[in-house]
């Protein structure tokens, strides 16, 4: 089942194409990685797939329908974390999970997130039970990083929609996220990551696409990129955020 | 609702508007035991205004009218231009509720608090004054009964006043995206306001009853500016 089909999206900013006419699907159960170079438009297609940021052309279907007509109710079931991870800084994580599941609750959709009583799990999961009571605000960013997880996780989203999930993780957070993404794909959930780090994104995705002047510039899987080899892939993978 | 109020209590910091409506309050008394002290001067006694508690209560109202409406834009800032700009932007719009219920229990919200800090400092202030009023030798020239319907005209304006003040320097300070221009527009206004409030009672109303009017638009364009707001 398709999750997520976005066709011929189009964004201007200040006169400039960001994004000049990208079209991409997703499936249940699939990982797929987004590259790009800084000022690709990475960030600008994921806001745009939550419907948090209109396109000047193009259409987004989540999970059959048009984003349009179910938004703001359809990220109830997202996950979603763009640029930095962002939280009420004063208040701790537990309470921070409980703002937006509380949030969930009052949603119109269908409402399938943990209930109060999971939030223990889900920090558990985010290795973060021993600072639960510290305020967010004096968190490192692997902390942000891996709190963010459990936020979305906490929504028992569809899909995932995470910008540079990897960015401020130590190497042992890096290898228990890509498990956790793993497991969460393999429980269906459709995810839609970027990064910088190619070996990471060649471990983690089933497919790559990679965007380069506002175009996709490659499409492939991720067996077929590493037929060549790790560094025969990255080197393609280079070459196409090169344009 | 109910949840939408409780959830933006849990995230505002609250203490910073309590300790600020506590020092207003302070101001206010402070101000006003002067303004009586002054009335049993001899100088004071001369002037047939300063030797009028009607005179003391207002200009109490004056500086209560002022300090509540720096109070409620600090909360304004906490509760509309901190989310609404910079980075907790997407925090705010990734809520799967829709935009005006939201906004809805932000406005009742900063009103609620706005409205029962004021009402509350107000109260106490007006009951000192008349405490001490009553025990250091009364001013008071008006009956009771004047003296209370003046009073509650001019809590009920200077509430008025107050959403009018706020509402326009909040307007103008989210369409800049400036903090720094909020609180200038707004003691700007504050000290026209303030200096227009030592009139007559009824034209203070008066006064007060037109900026509310006035903030009417303000407000509409605030809510049409928050409803469009993306995520740039």
């Amino acid at each position: 089942m398709k999750v997520l089909e976005a066709d011929g999206i189009v964004q201007v900013f200040e006169g400039r194409e960001v994004l000049a006419g990208l079209d991409l699907t997703l499936g249940q159960g699939e990982i797929l990685g987004l590259l790009g170079a800084n000022g690709a438009g990475k960030s600008t297609l994921l806001k745009i797939l939550t419907g948090m940021q209109r396109p000047v052309s193009g259409r987004v279907r989540f999970l059959g329908k048009p984003l349009s007509e179910g938004y703001p109710g359809s990220l109830a079931r997202m996950g979603v974390s763009i640029n930095e991870p962002v939280f009420y800084e004063s208040l701790n994580a537990r309470e921070n999970l409980e703002i937006d599941l509380a949030y969930l609750s009052l949603a119109n959709e269908e409402h399938r997130a943990v209930e109060f009583a999971g939030i223990s799990q889900l920090l558990e999961k985010a290795g973060l039970t021993a600072d639960s009571a510290t305020a967010v605000g004096r968190y490192s960013m692997g902390m942000r990083q891996r709190l963010a997880l459990a936020r979305c996780m906490g929504r028992h989203p569809d899909l995932y929609l995470l910008d540079e999930p990897l960015n401020g993780l130590d190497p042992i957070a890096v290898g228990q996220l890509r498990d956790s993404l793993r497991n969460l794909a393999a429980q269906g959930s459709a995810i839609l990551f970027s990064s910088h780090i190619l070996s990471e994104v060649l471990h983690t995705a089933d497919r790559v696409m990679v965007i380069s002047g506002g175009r996709v510039s490659l499409r492939a899987s991720v067996p077929e990129l590493l037929n060549k080899g790790q560094e025969g892939a990255e080197q393609t993978l280079i070459k196409a955020m090169e344009g | 609702m109910k949840t939408l109020l409780k959830l933006e209590l849990k995230k505002t910091r609250l203490w910073p508007c309590i300790l600020g409506g506590l020092a207003v309050v302070a101001a206010a008394l402070a101000l006003g035991s002067m303004f009586l002290a002054i009335g049993h001067t001899t100088s004071g006694r001369s002037d047939p205004r300063l030797s009028s508690l009607a005179f003391v209560l207002q200009m109490a109202m004056v500086i209560l009218l002022v300090g509540f409406s720096l109070v409620a834009a600090a909360l304004c800032n906490l509760v509309f231009i901190e989310p609404y700009t910079g980075r907790n932007l997407a925090l705010t719009l990734s809520c799967p509720i829709s935009r005006d219920r939201i906004l809805l229990a932000k406005l009742i919200f900063v009103g609620l608090f706005t409205t029962l800090s004021y009402l509350a400092g107000t109260a106490v202030t007006l009951t000192v004054l008349l405490l001490v009023d009553r025990l250091v030798g009364s001013l008071g020239t008006d009956s009771s009964g004047s003296l209370l319907v003046q009073v509650l005209l001019m809590m009920v304006t200077s509430l008025a006043g107050l959403i009018g003040l706020v509402g326009i320097a909040l307007s103008l300070g989210f369409w800049r995206r400036s903090l720094p221009i909020m609180f200038a527009v707004l003691l700007l206004l504050d000290a026209v306001v303030g200096n227009l409030l030592s009139l007559s009672p009824l034209l203070s109303a008066l006064v007060l009853l037109i900026i509310f009017l006035a903030s009417l638009p303000a407000w509409w364009l605030l809510h049409r500016t928050l409803m469009k707001i993306e995520l740039p």
